[in-house]
């Protein structure tokens, strides 16, 4: 008779949206890994049918409030990809810019609130701040110029509302972004304290070989633009992604997963796979920054996913702190546009990695089609892999210990459940 | 009541999330000097204005209550307010954003929370008649409580 082992993580605390974690042994050896995604679908996609081409932005954007501008910039490429636009330089910078806001905001949170308190040994954010003051208060001002950043540009920090087809509704006066210029000064250096701050932590001795899947560009670190490049070699257009991607169902997740079309094997999006791909494109500081703590490349731990956060908010600074002392508004705010029957997509790359999107739309403008694959869906299967390749090293534990090393190894990847369905729970059964 | 209290108005410009605000603006014409108002988005915006800070009250809108306009007071440490559905849900919630300033030594000694019961709070409507009726009954009963203080 076999000896089941049960470990449950009922509500993974710590990550964004509410999903749980199932992992059962049998007979010491693992059985069976579940990542379970229990929130409801959104049908943003069935919602978007119909609709004005212009509503999509701002209704994609609300899949998720601590990504909306990544939902806004895979949605405006795509779309117009379709209409065949092609924004001015100035906007293109301008696009950047909010997007460093929301990489800076995102990564601010998770490195000091929801990610460090797992390497120091503390349960929450609230009992890390009695012992580190101020690296958490550190934390928080960070965030806050993420979220300042969106509010002058995005015209609020959550959900902004300036970004449409064809580039802005409003462009931003040169004072508004210059009167942040002293703050993301002092932001930069702050970043810069903050990443050798996590990577002095101690990190698990796992590492695997990865497929990192990343968009890259020649001439800068890709967030809105580029060609979608894989570990193995493959390049490919973002128009391609469907025929090398391939969404799946699973019985225990209300979230799609995905895997490569052509292996059939999991990929790694995120900010590691970013810096893997991307580490010659990074600017100055956050480049000597990299080479300075000896981050390998490319890196195969996925717990060291921290230090490319910390690399990616100080490449944000740097490339902010640019952009806001150049800026010199010429316009116009946005590019004019035909209606057209024609089928357009895009990725981006949101703070937790490529945000892909595929609109069809009609001579009137009206959205014929549509297909969001969200980041944490495509990482889904990803972890659960990652999980049944950690769990021998730690299934000797007491489950209260697996438990909580499976739930750190989760949040390495910043999953957004809220997003991918559109906290998580652990199980763990053991069997004899 | 000196200027060394703070009432912070939490909101949004969405129905009547807005309560906060506009009862935290109300309160402040009438108080005068004695204490200075601010209106935050977002609970984490407290954590930035607490220097120097005896007093702090909190006004917000308060969800799932029967009464629209009804008050409800707490004094912090107030474990009620964990339950409690003031209104908006990303970023730090009230209670977590104030049991993070007592961790990092930002919070005041003394600490109220205001929860106005609201309707709806959907993007772009106006304030309901019946919260917007209830406001003037609203102010005159927190700013008697302020004043007794």
């Amino acid at each position: 008779m076999s000896k089941i082992r049960t470990i449950r993580v009922a509500a993974m605390t710590r990550v964004e949206g509410e999903g749980a974690l199932h992992i059962r042994l049998r007979d010491g050896q693992i059985d069976e890994v579940r990542l379970n995604i229990f929130e409801p679908p959104r049908l943003f996609e069935a919602l978007l049918r119909g609709r004005a081409l212009e509503d999509v932005p701002d209704i994609t954007a609300r899949i998720c409030g601590i990504c909306p501008v990544a939902y806004q910039m895979s949605s405006v490429h795509a779309l117009e990809a379709a209409l065949g636009v092609q924004v001015s330089p100035e906007l293109h910078r301008l696009r950047r810019l909010l997007y460093c806001g929301e990489w800076i905001e995102s990564h601010a949170l998770h490195v000091h609130l929801l990610h460090a308190p797992d390497f120091l040994g503390y349960e929450s954010s609230l009992a890390l701040a009695k012992d580190f003051p101020d690296e958490v208060s550190r934390g928080l001002r960070l965030k806050k110029h993420g979220n300042q950043l969106l509010e002058v540009l995005g015209g609020r920090a959550v959900h902004p509302v300036n970004v449409t087809v064809g580039g802005f509704y409003k462009l931003p006066r040169r004072e508004e972004l210059a009167a942040l210029v002293n703050d993301f000064q002092w932001g930069l250096q702050a970043a810069v304290e903050a990443t050798r701050w996590v990577a002095a932590f101690d990190f698990p001795p796992f590492e695997r070989p990865y497929d990192f899947v990343a968009l890259s560009h020649p001439d800068e670190y890709a967030m809105c633009e580029g060609r979608i490049r894989a570990s193995d070699g493959l390049t490919i257009d973002p128009p391609e992604f469907e025929k090398y991607f391939r969404e799946q169902q699973v019985p225990h997740s209300t979230a799609l997963q995905a895997v490569r079309a052509d292996t059939g094997r999991t990929y790694f999006l995120g900010p590691l796979a970013r810096l893997n791909h991307n580490r010659q494109q990074l600017l100055p500081t956050a480049r000597r920054l990299a080479d300075e703590l000896g981050l390998e490349h490319p890196c195969r731990n996925p717990f060291k996913s921290i230090i490319a956060r910390g690399l990616e908010i100080v490449q944000a600074y740097e490339e902010a702190l640019s952009i806001l002392r150049e800026y010199r508004p010429t316009g116009p705010a946005r590019i004019p546009y035909q209606y057209r029957q024609a089928t357009g997509a895009a990725a981006t790359e949101a703070p937790r990695g490529l945000l892909y999107h595929r609109y069809g739309i009609d001579e009137n403008g009206l959205v014929t089609a549509a297909n969001i694959v969200p980041p944490t869906s495509q990482n889904q299967s990803q972890i659960e892999d990652d999980l049944r390749n950690y769990l021998p090293a730690v299934v000797a534990q007491p489950d209260a210990q697996v438990a909580l090393a499976c739930e750190r190894l989760v949040r390495s990847y910043d999953p957004c459940i809220s997003c991918s369905t559109h906290a998580l729970k652990v199980v763990l059964e053991r069997g004899p | 009541m000196n200027p060394r209290s703070l009432l912070v108005g939490i909101g949004s410009a969405h129905g009547d999330d807005r309560a906060g605000w506009l009862i935290a603006r109300r309160i402040g014409e009438v108080m005068g000097e004695r204490l200075s108002v601010k209106c935050a988005r977002a609970p984490a915006d407290l954590l930035d204005w607490l220097e120097g800070i005896d007093t702090l009250d909190i006004c917000d809108a308060l969800l799932g209550e029967a009464t629209v306009g009804a008050v409800r007071r707490w004094d912090w440490p107030a474990h009620e307010i964990e339950r409690a559905r003031f209104s908006g849900s990303h970023d730090l919630s009230l209670a977590s954003a104030l049991a993070l300033a007592e961790q990092l030594g930002r919070l005041p000694p003394k600490v109220r929370i205001w929860g106005v019961a609201v309707g709806k709070t959907r993007a772009l409507d106006s304030m309901s008649a019946a919260v917007t009726a209830a406001l003037p009954t609203i102010v005159n009963q927190i700013c008697g409580a302020l004043g007794d203080a």
